[in-house]
């Protein structure tokens, strides 16, 4: 029950960030955007971070700061400057469903390079975001 | 270009950018998977991977970044960025909580519903800004639907 409550909590802490990033951008640019709102992000996490696991910190491998880069590069300066690109340009209401779809991709991935098998759940539920972007999109 | 030329070439670049922030999501969770369990912690790991993509960001975007706080947007716009990266920050924590304290096919689909609370938000905050359709309404319940029978396939 506490499991699923936080992850209702996390639900509207990913909205509320869309509708905040769509009021903020109206005064500046994606780029700009995305960089000010990672400060605050690092400050955050970092202090956490800092709280909870300052013995891991310090047992990093030189290899996992590669690994951050890739993981960092796709996430952020990829995924969120892409993210308040498209709420900058089409609107909370139909990028959000659109980046909600996420778990496709995953998806795809596991099947294609994962060697994962294609079930009955991940076909419907393949055709049915393809549907629910496709009403999105089609819309004037 | 006329209006509805410009107007059609933003809709193609915004709907291009959100599939391209979903494929970089959706690889992201499988990384993250194979992160998690083998390198970091998981709040570490955002927390350098946040760092070392801030870094990418600045490097690629300087001069926009200079350009933009030199001519000192207003303070609504560098408060509401700041408060989006808190609620995007809070919902990453709160992520990993509840994966701490239920499983991964309960949690993925709860937070998948996050489309739904931005409609219902962007009806509350973005009314007169942004309208919000049936067929839009319709089109996050599939995706909400939808993720959640892939998750089910997965798990």
């Amino acid at each position: 029950m506490l499991g699923a409550a936080m992850a209702l909590t996390a639900a509207m802490g990913f909205g509320a960030a869309a509708v905040f990033a769509r009021i903020g951008l109206q005064y500046m640019r994606p780029t700009t955007g995305a960089f000010v709102s990672l400060l605050i992000g690092i400050a955050i996490t970092l202090t956490l971070a800092l709280v909870f696991h300052f013995d891991d910190i310090f047992a990093l491998s030189g290899i996992a700061f590669v690994w951050f880069l890739i993981t960092g590069t796709l996430n952020f300066p990829l995924g969120r400057l892409l993210n308040f690109t498209s709420v900058n340009k089409i609107g909370v209401s139909r990028s959000a469903p659109i980046i909600g779809a996420a778990p496709l991709f995953s998806g795809i991935l596991g099947v294609t390079l994962g060697g994962e098998s294609m079930n009955l759940f991940i076909f419907t539920g393949t055709l049915v975001i393809i549907g629910g972007i496709a009403m999105i999109v089609g819309q004037k | 270009m006329t209006q509805e030329q410009i107007d059609r070439r933003d809709a193609l670049i915004g709907y291009g950018a959100a599939i391209g922030a979903a494929a970089c999501y959706g690889t992201l969770a499988v990384l993250g998977r194979k992160i998690a369990l083998d390198i970091a912690p998981p709040l570490v790991a955002n927390t350098f991977s946040m760092i070392l993509g801030t870094l990418v960001l600045f490097a690629i975007f300087q001069s926009q970044i200079r350009a933009d706080y030199k001519v000192r947007p207003s303070r609504k716009g560098w408060l509401f960025v700041a408060l989006a990266g808190c609620a995007s920050t809070w919902g990453v924590t709160f992520w990993f909580l509840a994966l701490g304290k239920a499983p991964a096919v309960l949690v993925a689909p709860l937070a998948g519903t996050s489309p739904l609370f931005a409609l219902i938000m962007t009806l509350i905050f973005l009314r007169g800004v942004e309208r919000v359709t049936i067929r839009t309404f319709i089109g996050t319940l599939m995706v909400i639907i939808g993720v959640a029978l892939i998750t089910l396939g997965i798990e």
